[in-house]
């Protein structure tokens, strides 16, 4: 099996688990949801780099993951502004 | 398994999540009633524990019997006057706590038997409730006795009112006893319980409120008032409520046969009820003034007449209308620690004055404040660390208002990072605060920036001097070396890199020279074409361009002047390497395109 085919069965995986669990705790968060795929997609990039060469696939995931990064700051930014107004 | 069925199940797979959280976003139903099993110990389904508890006949069924008993000879004991048996009976049941605690234990707050449980607990305060009163009456009977014999009119028609108040309440109190009872009666017949004691309780309850019922009593006051003509009394207006002010005013007069004469300077006193509100003295026309401002009065009837010596006025009613209030609460942290500062109104369509308000946090703890002429309170809290809820309750005792309590405010207490110092003056630091999460999202983006560029295998402080490491050759490199000297034989090819000799010093073929008497055409051609692809690849930036062969590195400098050299030079280098061409005109060829290449790439630079 190609690593990439791998790498989406697992990411998928990993996402059906984070839904079971939030149906089971009666709490369906979007924005804990985005972490925990940020975190999953991270794990799964890193475990599949190469060291010399970037398959055009792999550099698209990284913009990707890129843009989470950045949407994570913004969500953190947003929690501590919640805290600082309390 | 094909790409087309892997991507078709990751489809299917996404858009059953995808089903289910939208079936089940408002409320999922993880348990049913009917498909109800325990697969291990760490499931609870508290539906099916409430059903199993309703029938269960040896826990918790006793005790709703047992709480069931109580209130049909506390109420007996009322009737026949024996409250210090009822006092006792009361204590039991009060302190019976049994039911709650399995309640809370079983976690059944919202099946039946709570409503059960709480309509107990509204029995028992309605149940103190009607001893107090009970008391009350007895008192007021005592005293009614007494003043009868003295003669006192005045104080015996305000304890008829206070009579009347008390029956009333009684009746209320009924009421409210029939409507818990009927909802007791109703839940332990579901359960098979007897409630022959219950029903029995309403009945003697209503016996004893007809008993005390004025309307059933044949009891009247025969007062032998004491009249006089020589003051009169009116009041306006007869009924007011908080904040009203009540005029009381008349003459003081004599009767000398068929006149009347004024009298003047003579000090009149006004009372309500049995309390002195105000002295004044009659002016040149005997007349007489009392303003009487209802604040601290309580709400319903009252007795008000005037005395002068001992001239009296005839008696007048005033009666009080209580009035709803409005109670608000802020509460903000204070600048020391652990304090918090509550500050809210009293208003009643106008400001409370000079009322008690009480500060309840936690539910448990209470603080007193008392509002102002504005009827606003202010009052600081100290609490310890944590999450604590605060409420401003009025109860309005001894007002003519209604209690009433504020919304329940929420304040978190913590530690604050940085210890208060008095002598710093306050400053806005809304600014630097935005600037500091300007910061944490800039060094997101940072973050993000540099997970694009990175290379792996970097460090994000030595990246410069690793690329140039790799750019040369140093790292991983399978490259042979090529001589400082050109006679380099001695010297192993997998030891040293072409970068191993400055640029500067040794010429491009004067090296290949040295390698080709020392190692062959092979080895030379390849430590040629290594250093002249790690020129182009630092000439194009390509990091990676030892993983490329020699033809992709042929390929990507197509824009570049030295490209048709270096294309024909791997053309003739892989002639060689691969080929095994190693006759003297490839070889030849070989040099030309090495110095064609060597001078048109330095022409670049330069």
């Amino acid at each position: 099996m190609k690593k990439k085919n791998l790498a989406a069965i697992v990411l998928s995986v990993w996402l059906v688990i984070i839904s079971i669990f939030m149906l089971l705790a009666w709490r369906i968060d979007i924005e804990i949801f985005f972490v925990l795929w940020l975190i999953g997609i991270l794990i799964v990039v890193e475990l599949m780099d190469t060291r010399f060469s970037l398959p055009p696939y792999l550099r698209y995931i990284k913009y990707l993951i890129a843009a989470g990064i950045v949407l994570f700051g913004g969500i953190v930014t947003q929690k501590i502004l919640e805290i600082l107004s309390k | 398994m094909r790409n087309d069925v892997r991507y078709l199940i990751l489809a299917l797979l996404g858009l059953c999540v995808i089903i289910a959280l939208a079936i089940s976003f408002s409320g999922p139903l993880l348990y049913s009633l009917e498909t109800d099993v325990f697969p291990s110990q760490f499931h609870e389904n508290t539906n099916a524990l409430k059903a199993q508890e309703i029938n269960s006949t040896t826990d918790l069924l006793p005790l709703m019997q047992d709480l069931l008993d109580y209130s049909g000879p506390i109420i007996l004991n009322v009737r026949i006057q024996d409250i210090d048996q009822a006092r006792r009976d009361l204590e039991l049941f009060a302190k019976d706590r049994r039911l709650n605690n399995l309640i809370i234990k079983l976690d059944m707050n919202e099946s039946e038997i709570e409503e059960f449980s709480q309509s107990s607990a509204n029995q028992e305060k309605l149940l103190q409730e009607l001893l107090n009163s009970s008391i009350s009456l007895d008192q007021l009977r005592s005293l009614e006795i007494q003043y009868r014999d003295q003669n006192n009119p005045t104080m015996l028609t305000s304890i008829q009112l206070q009579g009347e108040t008390l029956r009333k309440k009684i009746r209320l109190l009924y009421e409210q006893y029939r409507v818990e009872s009927s909802k007791i009666v109703t839940v332990s017949k579901k359960v098979g319980l007897d409630t022959t004691s219950q029903e029995q309780s309403v009945q003697d309850f209503e016996l004893y409120v007809n008993t005390v019922d004025p309307q059933q009593q044949v009891q009247q006051i025969d007062i032998p008032i004491r009249r006089t003509s020589q003051m009169s009394l009116l009041l306006y207006p007869d009924t007011g409520s908080y904040g009203d002010t009540i005029r009381c005013f008349g003459y003081y007069f004599s009767l000398y046969g068929y006149r009347v004469s004024s009298i003047p300077g003579k000090q009149v006193t006004l009372f309500l009820d049995t309390t002195p509100v105000g002295t004044v003295t009659t002016d040149d026309v005997g007349s007489y003034t009392v303003d009487i401002p209802v604040d601290k009065i309580t709400s319903g009837t009252h007795v008000v007449h005037a005395e002068s010596g001992l001239t009296q006025t005839d008696q007048r009613t005033l009666t009080i209308v209580p009035v709803g209030t409005v109670t608000t609460l802020t509460v903000s942290p204070s600048r020391k620690a652990g304090e918090i500062l509550c500050t809210g109104t009293v208003t009643a369509n106008q400001p409370v004055r000079n009322a008690p308000v009480e500060l309840v946090w936690d539910g448990t703890h209470a603080s007193r404040a008392t509002t102002d002429a504005k009827g606003e309170f202010n009052a600081a809290l100290n609490l310890p660390n944590g999450n604590h809820t605060v409420q401003a309750r009025f109860t309005g005792a001894g007002y003519p208002l209604n209690p009433s309590e504020s919304d329940i405010q929420a304040i978190d207490i913590s530690i604050p990072l940085i210890p208060f110092i008095p002598f710093i003056p306050h400053v806005d630091y809304s600014f630097f605060v935005y600037l500091g999460v300007l910061c944490i999202f800039s060094l997101f983006v940072g973050g993000a920036v540099y997970y694009l560029w990175r290379t792996p295998g970097r460090t994000l402080f030595s990246g410069k001097r690793a690329a140039r490491t790799e750019l040369s050759g140093d790292a991983g490199t399978e490259v042979p070396a090529i001589s400082d000297e050109g006679t380099g034989a001695d010297i192993p090819p997998d030891t040293h890199s072409p970068d191993d000799i400055p640029a500067g010093e040794v010429s491009l073929f004067q090296r290949y020279a040295g390698l080709l008497q020392s190692a062959g055409l092979s080895e030379a051609s390849h430590a040629v074409y290594c250093e002249l692809a790690g020129r182009i690849a630092h000439d194009l930036r390509i990091s990676r361009y030892r993983v490329l062969t020699p033809r992709e590195m042929s390929r990507s400098c197509r824009e570049r002047p030295y490209c048709g050299a270096f294309s024909r030079l791997v053309s003739v280098y892989e002639q060689i390497r691969y080929g095994g061409s190693l006759s003297a005109p490839v070889r030849t060829e070989f040099e030309t395109t090495m110095q064609t290449t060597d001078s048109q790439l330095e022409g670049e630079h330069h």
